[in-house]
């Protein structure tokens, strides 16, 4: 029987789950969802994942935290899964049977499902509890079961305690004061302060042409940035949203956006399970969204500067320190900042979907979308992808957050952003 | 003692595969970075890393794309700097 400890980030997701007041808007659900080209039968699917001892073992795993004053870690249940597979007739992309459903941390933390076009073709949803794995444990996850690789215990992650040293405490500390104040004062937010019995979360997706893809490293050079996307990406997006709250008679001065990083190195297969992802913080002035390229360079310096001072290394370090508390105290901590939202909005770029897996079962794979988690608040989740060459853009909302006119000059204004590295209006 | 191009691109070499690539990825300086998944943050980790081995800043002036293809340009560019 397998023990596997937590990583600083599950514990954080942990506390969230176990004391978010609002459980079915906290959305911790993530999807991969995998358009083929033919049909593909449950059955055939059943099989395969009965066979497979990771998936087996994952869907067995629950998370437990057996004394208030231990680390919560996962422990299999003895329970078999018979792996039911929920099946839809839609050509909806992700139909509102799944896109609404909810994976609960008190049973299984993954599911299947599929979706038959009217064409004849299918689509592969694998649904996820953000707390088992993330993105890229994901992809990992569904290329060692279709490509039927062997199982091992270094899939798991740590299955050993790591040692917290005094150096870690310091570290940790520093890592405090920087999160407090990088997010002191009011920040900007699109989620209303209002609460809502039921959310509803809506979902739209903007494909960018492979020559609109190659646009996105020439724009992302108009606007100054030397290497990478990220920094263009979060500028463009925080210029719309800064537009969006404008539109709306605000006058925001702050935004604050964590932004993951995978702590995995690159080009490894594992571990598949726990979120190995530490964050970077950035404090955004509405003063600074003037210009693409003044915003762009106002995030890479933050970048430049958090990296040089260890910051991400640092909030790995706070987050390991602070899952040995009781989830109640985790969350007073986490959430007494006045009464700002986690962050005005999240923003992830996904790793590209493995080459491996362009055909499974023998279907090819027409497409391949990861549709992450949207945390409420703040209720609005920009993720980018990128498949066969070609980007992709994920914005996740809930239906009180954003109107759909809201939605759409959102989209259009980040669109002109990114392609033509100029500013809209 | 002058430091030479090759020892600056073996030291780096050496911190990126410790740090930043898994052991079966096959890296060298002519390996273009973004080919094997190093993303800006990766970048300016092994800025930093120049920065504070040699004692050099490397100046906004020479933060172009060119600059950051591979090691070998890297490492060019630092070496203006010696």
């Amino acid at each position: 029987m397998y023990k596997v400890q937590f990583t600083g980030f599950d514990s954080f997701l942990f506390a969230l789950e176990k004391q978010e007041k609002f459980r079915n808007a906290a959305g911790n659900t993530c999807r991969y969802v995998l358009e083929l080209d033919t049909r593909l039968e449950a059955a055939e699917l059943r099989d395969l994942l009965l066979q497979s001892e990771l998936a087996c073992t994952l869907g067995s795993f629950r998370a437990v935290k057996t004394r208030f004053w231990l680390k919560p870690r996962w422990q299999q249940s003895t329970e078999a899964n018979s792996w039911k597979i929920q099946e839809i007739e839609s050509d909806e992309l992700l139909p509102k049977e799944i896109l609404q459903s909810k994976i609960s941390i008190d049973g299984t933390c993954l599911s299947f499902g599929i979706i038959h076009r009217s064409a004849g073709n299918s689509a592969l949803v694998f649904s996820w509890h953000h707390l088992l794995m993330d993105g890229f444990g994901a992809a990992l996850f569904l290329k060692s079961i279709f490509l039927e690789r062997p199982f091992s215990e270094k899939d798991l992650g740590a299955t050993t305690r790591d040692a917290f040293t005094l150096k870690h405490f310091a570290g940790a500390t520093k890592a405090k004061f920087f999160v407090d104040s990088t997010s002191l004062g009011k920040l900007a937010g699109v989620s209303p302060k209002v609460e809502v019995d039921e959310a509803f979360q809506k979902l739209k997706i903007l494909q960018f042409s492979e020559e609109e893809s190659r646009q996105f490293q020439i724009s992302s050079q108009k606007a100054g940035v030397a290497f990478g996307l990220s920094s263009f990406l979060l500028a463009c997006l925080s210029r719309a949203v800064h537009q969006l709250l404008e539109s709306r008679g605000e006058k925001p001065s702050r935004y604050w956006v964590p932004m993951p990083n995978d702590r995995r190195k690159r080009g490894s297969n594992g571990p598949i399970v726990g979120n190995w992802l530490t964050f970077f913080f950035y404090r955004i002035k509405a003063t600074k969204l003037k210009s693409l390229k003044e915003a762009s360079m106002h995030i890479q310096l933050q970048m430049k500067k958090q990296i040089k001072e260890q910051r991400p290394e640092h909030y790995n370090n706070l987050m390991d320190a602070m899952a040995w508390l009781p989830t109640s105290l985790y969350f007073y901590l986490v959430k007494r900042r006045g009464k700002n939202p986690l962050a005005s909005f999240l923003f992830t770029i996904g790793s590209e979907h493995p080459k491996e897996l362009h055909t499974l079962l023998g279907k090819k794979v027409k497409n391949a979308i990861s549709v992450p988690h949207n945390t409420l608040p703040p209720g609005l989740t920009f993720a980018f992808m990128k498949y066969n060459n070609c980007w992709q853009m994920m914005l996740l909302y809930y239906e009180h957050v954003l109107s759909e006119a809201e939605c759409d000059s959102l989209i259009k204004q980040v669109k002109h952003e990114i392609i033509t590295g100029t500013e809209y209006n | 003692m002058a430091i030479n191009q090759e020892q600056i691109t073996e030291a780096l070499l050496s911190y990126i595969k410790k740090n930043m690539l898994d052991d079966a990825v096959i890296f060298d300086e002519t390996t273009t970075l973004s080919s094997v998944g190093l993303d800006s943050v990766s970048i300016i980790d092994m800025i930093v890393f120049i920065e504070r081995k040699y004692g050099i800043v490397i100046e906004e002036k020479d933060m172009l794309p060119e600059n950051f293809h591979n090691v070998e340009s890297l490492v060019r560019c630092s070496m203006s700097y010696l």
